[in-house]
């Protein structure tokens, strides 16, 4: 069965496919294409889209393509540096807002018993989102999302598989760009990217420079000097520099190759491969041989929640923690003032019901001011009620006896035989000629405000006279303490 | 003793956690619990203090009219005697009285206890007219600023053989201090 993958690069100047199948261990470029790429994005889109119409592009083939390297930063974490080489703990190491970061680690490799480093791939998720989109809208089927530098391990890794096992240098260059990269057992150790050697002005100047950095990633990656006879692979344009090529072969005494993807790449007419659809075949190769490559997919990864999401950020965690200290803080000032007022309102009541009591009670020690002075109230409630006649102005037997005499009306004919009046009680005998006559009368006086109550008793006509006799009780009112 | 960052972290929550902790158990907890005891207690509090003032205002103005009373009292002759008093009053008015038992006194002390005293003297008038009675309490009521004496009780009944004229018995009152 054959597989097809469409593998594009696209870079800052340049837009390459290739479209490879795989049919068992034979592998053939069926489709290439190479062309500059206007700076503009709908322009490229029309571009992608003219792969499958014009070109003759497979537009069922998986597509493979890479994140610009410029667009993608790497870090070697272990777990000393942090508590574990995951690429969550890894976000804080890399110059993108965690809100937007997208990380994936890669090539793992234990460098003691304990200590384990991974090589951590970030980008942001809008550069990841741009290439999804830049292929939707060319209606292609993107499947993998790849970094440069592993298409470029996965090129050399299918057309020069000896060397991949071994400690190398791999130096792929285009007009904009140069990737570096130290790898060891089919792994990337370091990733690099510097300016092409092409921006520099001169080949003597390129050469020292390239130099140069290949020595630090070689001593990054696996310390000391670079032996003699270690392999440095070259691909893209830089195969074509003869002066950087001997320069390196004789500053550094290595084993300089050039990648050759005619080796295991078949093409139609038996062409060599252009050097600058290195990297477009080697994201080609990686997606129709993933377990036999390394590198990483973030087409997967974007479609993944991101942990990010479900985990509080340090800031979010101290945001909530002041949040919550302040609300703490602010609880504990209210329940202090409130206790604080309250105490003053207690102290307040406690002052003014001991100065009412001194006041009232001048010599009395205070124990509890309310039974203190009920007791004295009722001894001197006591005292007054036994004196009140002698202090106040309540009608005496006198004046009752004149509200009596003014209220029995002439025409009623009563005649008061005896009167007894003391202090609460009127007790009275009297007669009248009708029966009516005590009945009204009483009604009379009881209507009178200084008597309580007026009862009549025992009615009686005499028989001899003809006139009829009663009793009266009255009751006076007082005041009562 | 390096702590990495995470156990720098974790000592500095447990320090928070902790601080937190002693600040509310100290601090926070009771001035809460004497809060809530307070704004229970102040009511209460406020109620008490209403009601001690209404009585100590009764009080006051019981006292002070007892008081007064005993100025009253301290103003009136010393050596007053309720029984000549009436006697000239009787004279003055020409009122006669009963033969057998023209007037009778008594001492009764109060309810309230030792402090004060009343004698009360019982006068027996024996066909006077109504008029004549009047006059005789008019003048005993106009006295009292001076005297104190207070007409307790009246009784009358019609005379038998005069029957325009009564008989009454009147009881007219001061009051002493208890020996």
């Amino acid at each position: 069965m054959t597989k097809r993958c469409i593998g594009i690069d696209i870079t800052q100047s340049h837009l390459h496919a290739v479209q490879i199948a795989q049919s068992g261990k034979n592998i053939q470029m069926e489709k290439s294409f190479s062309a500059p790429l206007p700076n503009n994005q709908e322009h490229s889109c029309q571009l992608l889209k003219s792969l499958a119409g014009e070109h003759g592009f497979d537009r069922r083939s998986a597509v493979a393509m890479a994140i610009p390297h410029q667009q993608l930063f790497f870090a070697n974490i272990n777990n000393q540096t942090t508590s574990s080489a995951s690429p969550t703990a890894a976000r804080e190491h890399f110059p993108i807002p965690s809100a937007d970061i997208i990380t994936l680690a890669s090539s793992r490799h234990s460098l003691s018993k304990k200590i384990e480093s991974a090589l951590v791939t970030a980008t942001s998720r809008k550069s990841l989102e741009s290439q999804l989109n830049l292929s939707k809208k060319a209606q292609l089927k993107c499947e993998q999302v790849d970094a440069p530098v592993f298409a470029l391990l996965a090129a050399i890794k299918f057309n020069h598989p000896e060397i991949s096992k071994e400690s190398a240098i791999l130096i792929y260059t285009d007009s904009q760009q140069t990737i570096l990269a130290a790898t060891k057992n089919n792994d990337i150790r370091i990733a690099r990217n510097l300016p092409s050697p092409e921006a520099l002005n001169t080949e003597e100047k390129s050469a020292h420079l390239l130099i140069r950095e290949i020595e630090i990633t070689w001593r990054v990656a696996f310390g000391g000097k670079i032996p003699e006879n270690s392999n440095v692979v070259l691909a893209g344009t830089i195969t074509q520099s003869e002066h950087l090529q001997s320069a390196i072969q004789q500053e550094l005494s290595c084993l300089v190759t050039n990648a050759d993807l005619s080796l295991q790449i078949k093409t139609p007419n038996q062409d060599a491969i252009p050097p600058e659809l290195t990297l477009a075949s080697g994201l080609a190769l990686r997606n129709l041989a993933p377990n036999e490559t390394t590198g990483i997919n973030l087409a997967k990864a974007s479609t993944k929640k991101t942990p990010k999401s479900n985990v509080l950020t340090r800031q979010q965690v101290i945001t909530a923690c002041i949040l919550l200290a302040a609300f703490f803080l602010a609880y504990t000032a209210a329940t202090l003032v409130r206790k604080a007022r309250m105490e003053y309102k207690n102290t307040q009541l406690k002052n003014r019901t001991q100065q009412l009591f001194a006041i009232t009670l001048p010599n009395e020690p205070i124990v509890d001011e309310l039974s203190q002075i009920e007791t004295h109230l009722n001894a001197v409630r006591s005292e007054y009620a036994s004196l009140q006649p002698y202090i106040t102005n309540t009608e005496g037997p006198l004046d009752i006896l004149k509200v009596i005499t003014a209220h029995t009306p002439a025409n009623l004919g009563i005649n008061i035989m005896d009167i007894n009046i003391t202090d609460t009680t009127v007790k009275l005998t009297a007669s009248c000629s009708s029966h009516g006559t005590p009945a009204a009368w009483g009604k009379i006086l009881n209507e009178l405000p200084i008597f309580e109550s007026v009862d009549m008793k025992d009615p009686k006509r005499t028989t001899a006279t003809g006139t009829i006799t009663f009793t009266m009780n009255i009751k006076l009112k007082r005041d009562k303490l | 003793m390096r702590l990495n960052k995470r156990e720098r972290n974790m000592a500095m929550l447990l320090g928070i956690f902790l601080g937190g902790w002693l600040l509310y158990t100290a601090v926070v907890g009771p001035a809460s619990a004497r809060a809530a005891t307070l704004q229970r207690v102040i009511p209460e509090k406020a109620q008490s203090l209403e009601i001690l003032k209404a009585k100590c205002n009764e009080y006051v103005s019981l006292n002070n009219q007892i008081s007064k009373l005993k100025t009253k009292m301290a103003e009136r002759k010393v050596n007053f005697n309720l029984m000549r008093y009436l006697e000239v009053l009787t004279a003055h008015h020409n009122l006669t009285t009963q033969q057998q038992k023209p007037m009778t006194t008594a001492t009764y002390p109060l309810d309230n206890g030792t402090t004060w005293q009343e004698q009360i003297a019982t006068i027996n008038f024996t066909n006077i007219t109504v008029k004549q009675m009047i006059e005789f309490l008019t003048e005993v009521k106009a006295d009292s600023d001076q005297t104190n004496a207070q007409t307790k009780a009246v009784q009358i009944e019609k005379n038998s053989t005069t029957p325009n004229n009564i008989n009454a018995t009147l009881q007219i009152a001061i009051l002493q201090p208890a020996r």
